[in-house]
């Protein structure tokens, strides 16, 4: 008689889940809430929830003539390269979600990548620049442009408008994306001035905070630009030392100084800087400027890179899935359809430029890059648009 | 010459963190994990007295930065001082009564240092804080040696700190009450010396340099962040171990007798170069 009970128990759960993901989709955000980047998890989390406030108010998404509404579950990462693989498998095997949005660092989206793969889940990354979270993996989108361009852009950046001669590089070795975005400078700083051009390639480790060591090495090397692809956490550190230690030369930096609170830990000492990045919000237009007055209206700040790649992302996922016309309800079937849908992407209009999948190979989008300069006010102002 | 100068403003802040382990572990021949945890508190808590001083929470009109920084600094030693006391009471006391084994004394320090990171996380947020500006970087070349006035004051206040150490210990009589409790712990109470007194004192002054390190930490490295404490610690503990492990020999070393202890207490306080 007990047993009838739990085996009519077990029942009636394994009959209601499928009921309940009838008229819901579930997507995943693997995100770092806290860890080394918080802002960046606190942007995406921001942009997803606008978005899907603004979908469920409207009834739902409509896929086939049917309202479905949205849920998204976020899993901390925690900025960490192991806890983003096992938040990625838990949203994919626990939580049984149709794709996972994220992790954003490249350092956290190469691991969690591979996971999603082998998993058979497509998985969107934002704002990883970096080659190898979208490569040889079907099932691994990417949402901006690559390291591989940007490298080359900063390069081009500082030989024609900073008249560098001599660039000095300042990153850290054990975090892929700044690795990888380092060694593509280098690359094609060496290619327009000749090898040796790039005089000081110096390195430290994630959560080093005294910089002075490679700092000095820095400026007695002469450089005329020095080069820091770190985050937002470390920037100012380096700013500042590098300032105490006499370096006036210009800093340039890469996509990842747009996000997070930036000008609030810098303060006066980042003004005047450029940087490479995916937008700028300053100056927008259009359906950009709608998304950025919203975001602003409702949590009292501008949106960063992280936040409007998120919005754009996500909202291409959302119209894959549109795109299915039905989903069958049976997770394998729909997370497969929906990768080859998200493949055959050809043009999506989004709030940072339009984006395409190529027919063939990763799915790396070609998209424009921006050059900002941080303003007197602190603004990130618009300097120029750079396209492959 | 201008890495030795960067070696030693580093070296400075594990050498006053190193003090904190020294001292208790020289009295108690516990090692307080979470001292390093203590250290960051002190750092937050200069953050939010520098903050009130400067006017940010409007109770009062903001003061001019070197009349906050004479404020903050006994202020945050202080009341790091107080923290580290409260762990005392709170954590080792009754371990200490029950007369258990050391090693659960360690566990439970592990712990606390824990609670602290995790309970600023949840208290504050995941989201970093920026220390403000309270004296004005000034920067000076001197035959190409670049430094900057924060850098001397650092170093500065670190020797004196040693000074200040070196007199408490070798000349005053609470000073000789703890260099006979680190040889002798239970004959000393019946000497008619009161230990527990005697401990606290030893977790005042551990807390409050280690508070007076994070003021400074702070004002030279201005982002803060809960987990600062962890591996600073680590690494200033391994600087106090240098000792008898030879860790960083041949490194920028520093001697410093506090003399706590004989052998243990008799801190060499190894600078690793900076940047490790």
């Amino acid at each position: 008689m007990k047993r009838s009970w739990v085996l009519a128990l077990f029942l009636v759960l394994a009959l209601a889940a499928p009921a309940r993901a009838g008229d819901t989709i579930k997507l995943g955000f693997n995100i770092p809430l806290t860890g080394d980047v918080p802002d960046l998890g606190e942007s995406t989390k921001n942009a997803a929830e606008m978005l899907k406030k603004k979908i469920n108010d409207a009834g739902g998404l409509d896929v086939g003539g049917k309202k479905y509404k949205l849920e998204f579950s976020y899993e901390d990462n925690e900025s960490k390269a192991e806890s983003a693989l096992s938040a990625a498998r838990k949203l994919i095997t626990e939580d049984d979600v149709l794709a996972v949005i994220g992790p954003q660092s490249s350092k956290q989206a190469v691991p969690a990548g591979e996971a999603a793969n082998d998993l058979k889940t497509p998985m969107m990354a934002p704002w990883s620049t970096n080659p190898n979270t979208t490569k040889g993996r079907p099932y691994v989108f990417r949402g901006c442009f690559m390291d591989t361009f940007q490298g080359p852009v900063a390069a081009k950046f500082a030989t024609e408008e900073l008249k560098a001669q001599k660039a000095a590089v300042l990153y850290d070795i054990a975090s892929d994306y700044p690795k990888g975005l380092a060694e593509d400078f280098k690359a094609a700083f060496e290619k327009l001035h000749g090898p040796g051009s790039v005089v000081a390639f110096e390195t430290f480790t994630t959560k080093d905070v005294d910089f002075s060591a490679q700092l000095t090495n820095i400026v007695k090397s002469g450089a005329d630009v020095l080069f820091v692809p770190q985050y937002y956490n470390e920037v100012p550190l380096i700013v500042k030392q590098a300032k105490a230690l006499g370096f006036n030369k210009p800093l340039l930096g890469s996509d990842s100084w747009g996000s997070g609170d930036l000008m609030g830990l810098c303060g006066d000492d980042c003004k005047g800087y450029y940087f490479v990045t995916h937008y700028a919000a300053a100056g927008a237009k259009g359906k950009t400027k709608d998304f950025i007055d919203e975001y602003t209206k409702l949590y009292k700040k501008t949106p960063d890179d992280v936040a409007a790649l998120t919005w754009d992302s996500t909202n291409l996922v959302l119209q894959a899935i549109q795109s299915l016309g039905t989903l069958s309800g049976d997770l394998a079937k729909d997370r497969e359809a929906l990768m080859k849908a998200m493949s055959g992407v050809k043009k999506f209009e989004g709030i940072t430029g339009d984006l395409a999948y190529p027919a063939t190979g990763d799915h790396d989008p070609i998209k424009c890059a921006v050059v900002v300069k941080i303003d007197d006010g602190g603004k990130f102002s618009f300097f120029r648009s750079v396209c492959p | 010459m201008q890495n030795i100068l960067n070696a030693l403003q580093w070296g400075s802040f594990y050498s006053l963190i190193a003090l904190g382990y020294c001292l208790v572990y020289g009295v108690l021949l516990l090692i307080n994990f979470a001292h390093g945890d203590i250290f960051m508190v002190g750092a937050y808590i200069a953050f939010f007295l520098c903050s009130f001083f400067l006017g940010k929470y409007g109770l009062i009109g903001g003061l001019p930065g070197w009349m906050v920084l004479a404020l903050a600094v006994p202020l945050t030693m202080l009341l790091t001082a107080v923290v580290g006391v409260t762990l005392e009471r709170v954590a080792y006391r009754p371990l200490r009564r029950k007369g258990v084994n050391r090693l659960y004394v360690v566990i439970t320090a592990l712990m606390c240092g824990l609670i602290l990171e995790n309970g600023n996380l949840a208290l504050l947020g995941a989201s970093r804080k920026s220390f403000p500006t309270l004296i004005a970087t000034k920067v000076y070349n001197v035959d190409g040696v670049i430094f900057t006035n924060l850098k001397l004051a650092v170093i500065g206040v670190a020797i004196l700190s040693f000074l200040l150490l070196q007199i408490v210990v070798n000349r005053t009589k609470i000073g000789m009450a703890m260099r006979a409790i680190s040889y002798d712990r239970f004959a000393v109470p019946l000497m008619g010396i009161p230990a527990d007194t005697v401990i606290v004192f030893t977790f005042v002054l551990g807390s409050a340099f280690a508070g007076l390190a994070g003021l400074f930490f702070a004002m030279t490295y201005p982002v803060l962040d809960p987990y600062m404490g962890a591996l600073i610690g680590w690494k200033a503990f391994h600087c106090r171990r240098g000792r008898r492990h030879r860790l960083h020999s041949g490194r920028f070393c520093r001697r410093l007798p506090p003399g706590v202890r004989g052998n243990h207490g008799r801190g060499l306080f190894s600078r690793p170069p900076s940047g490790t």
